[in-house]
């Protein structure tokens, strides 16, 4: 399939190809020791580039009134986030193009005991052979989700958070490490054909170069 | 596949003695459905009851008892009175699985073996029931209220959601600051929610007398399909999968299941926790939009996407693969 209908960005590689002039967006899971990557090789790469990346910065300042003026306690910074907006690139399916169908669904009333009274079959719509599912949007939305299940923790048998890593957001040669706190998946009529993502990312630190030959100071 | 326009099994289910609804009929008015079928039978929709499990506390304890055993895991938190053998105390079968969980306050507490002292009009059902519960009447009701939802048909969507959004929050916190900087703390997740809002199709209804409501009006609303597919939607929500105390009346429910949607091969459990509607000037003949706020509890993936090749759709005319 990937060979038929071709993803925007082959890896997460496509960033260093001068050739390819591409800048993905792409996640790691990072070892609670904060620098080792837990994935290896392998990288997250977003399907389509998010629309939006918004970062939003506050500083924690307290200031009180006193006669004699107002005291300002500074702080630093708040923890800040990033918001991305994005959506899950279009369902295209092999042999039927742009695709929302859903496929047959059944109903829990098969697993049940009763049987006076119940519908004569529990499936509700036509299995036409292939869903909105075999798609490589929907595959990637998929994984984007469970990396946000994930969010870097390493969990025990019971599903307790036993150690904490973290995820990295990678985006043009900057890194930002931090958590995400929520996602949500939107899918709309005005929108057919694919979802709207939203994600809070939590950063803790963020690392990324900046030119700094030539310039100007006048 | 045809949308849910039937009324009668949802607003027959209780809904508390705030929102009475009651059967209307007219033989002379018939609904129109002028919604696309197809559309449903490539991408249903379906919201359905699951009634609470028999005895859903005791029972989902005996299954993870049962796991654990299969594992010969130790009970977690076991008390030694209460050995690991034995989870169950009681034994129970047929209609004595029916047990209300609360009580009421309607009659007094039955004795199956000794007649006299029940007070109940209900007869030889009785002897069927066991005697460690509460009275027969209450019983009898919750079985016919359990079966009510046992065998309550799913609500298919005449027309799918115009949006549905699933949001998912982490339990966490990055703000306890400390000399070196904050502190993350992360203890899992918030159940995750889901916002949907659909529409109702236009208020058209058949008249078959000489004066009265005919086609396209704001007085076929009643009559019409989409509201009448509204107020089956409004009663399951309302429901709320409770059973609950019609004969004490009082407004403790004896148990509560759940609702669920299956679409797009997943299936999602959990509660209806809003409804809201609108009936305003400016859709007067109908296409109004509603909205549903659901919590939910549990989340399947229904498709095994294990497909290694994406193959032809099937025409549906004919045996052959589209070409």
């Amino acid at each position: 399939m990937a060979k038929i209908i071709k993803p925007t960005f082959n890896s997460h590689l496509d960033e260093y190809n001068k050739a390819l002039n591409k800048r993905p967006v792409y996640f790691d899971i990072i070892h609670p020791d904060g620098v080792t990557s837990l994935l290896g090789d392998l990288r997250l790469v977003c399907h389509v580039n998010p629309t939006q990346l918004s970062f939003s910065y506050q500083k924690k300042v307290s200031r009180s009134p006193t006669i004699g003026g107002w005291i300002e306690t500074y702080w630093g910074d708040e923890p800040y986030t990033i918001t991305l907006d994005m959506s899950t690139g279009g369902f295209i399916r092999v042999f039927s193009g742009l695709s929302n169908t859903t496929g047959p669904v059944n109903s829990l009333q098969q697993e049940r005991t009763a049987t006076v009274g119940m519908p004569s079959s529990s499936t509700y719509g036509i299995d036409l052979g292939g869903n909105r599912r075999e798609t490589l949007a929907y595959d990637k939305y998929l994984d984007l989700l469970s990396l946000f299940h994930n969010n870097g923790s390493i969990y025990d048998s019971r599903g307790y958070v036993t150690l904490q890593g973290r995820i990295q957001m990678n985006f043009d040669g900057g890194q930002w490490y931090g958590w995400f706190q929520s996602f949500s998946v939107s899918e709309t009529a005005d929108s057919p054909f694919a979802f709207k993502l939203n994600m809070v990312f939590q950063v803790e630190r963020e690392v990324h170069g900046v030119r700094t030959q030539g310039g100007d100071f006048r | 596949m045809k949308g849910t326009t039937a009324t009668v099994p949802y607003i027959d289910l209780p809904m508390g003695e705030d929102v009475i609804l009651f059967p209307e009929d007219s033989e002379d008015h018939f609904p129109i459905d002028m919604s696309n079928q197809n559309l449903r039978q490539y991408s249903p929709f379906i919201l359905e009851v699951v009634p609470p499990k028999i005895n859903m506390a005791d029972g989902s304890q005996h299954e993870q008892n049962k796991f654990l055993k299969s594992r010969n895991a130790s009970l977690p938190f076991s008390s030694p009175l209460n050995q690991a053998n034995t989870p169950l105390p009681r034994s129970r079968t047929g209609l004595s699985d029916f047990t209300p969980q609360l009580s009421s306050l309607a009659g007094s507490p039955i004795n199956a073996s000794s007649k006299s002292r029940s007070r109940s009009n209900l007869g030889n059902t009785i002897e069927a029931v066991s005697p460690a519960y509460t009275d027969t009447d209450n019983l009898i009701d919750y079985a016919i209220q359990y079966r009510a939802l046992d065998t309550l048909p799913p609500i298919v969507f005449m027309i799918n959601p115009s949006s549905f959004d699933v949001s998912y929050n982490a339990i966490q916190s990055y703000q306890d600051q400390t000399r070196y900087g904050f502190v993350f703390q992360r203890w899992g997740e918030e159940l995750p929610t889901i916002s949907i809002s659909c529409s109702i199709g236009a208020f058209i209804a058949g008249y078959k007398g000489d004066k009265g409501p005919n086609g396209l009006t704001h007085t076929a609303r009643k009559d019409s399909a989409s509201f009448r597919h509204l107020m089956a939607i409004f009663s399951v929500y309302r429901n709320s999968a409770a059973i609950a105390d019609r004969i004490g009346r009082s407004r403790a429910y004896q148990a509560v299941g759940r609702q669920a949607i299956h679409y797009d091969g997943q299936t999602w459990e959990g509660r209806i926790e809003s409804m809201s509607y609108t009936l305003e000037e400016s859709r007067q003949n109908g296409g109004i939009s509603f909205d549903l706020s659901f919590t939910v509890y549990n989340h399947k993936f229904n498709d095994p996407m294990e497909a290694i090749f994406v193959e032809r759709l099937k025409n549906l005319n004919s045996s052959e693969e589209v070409r």
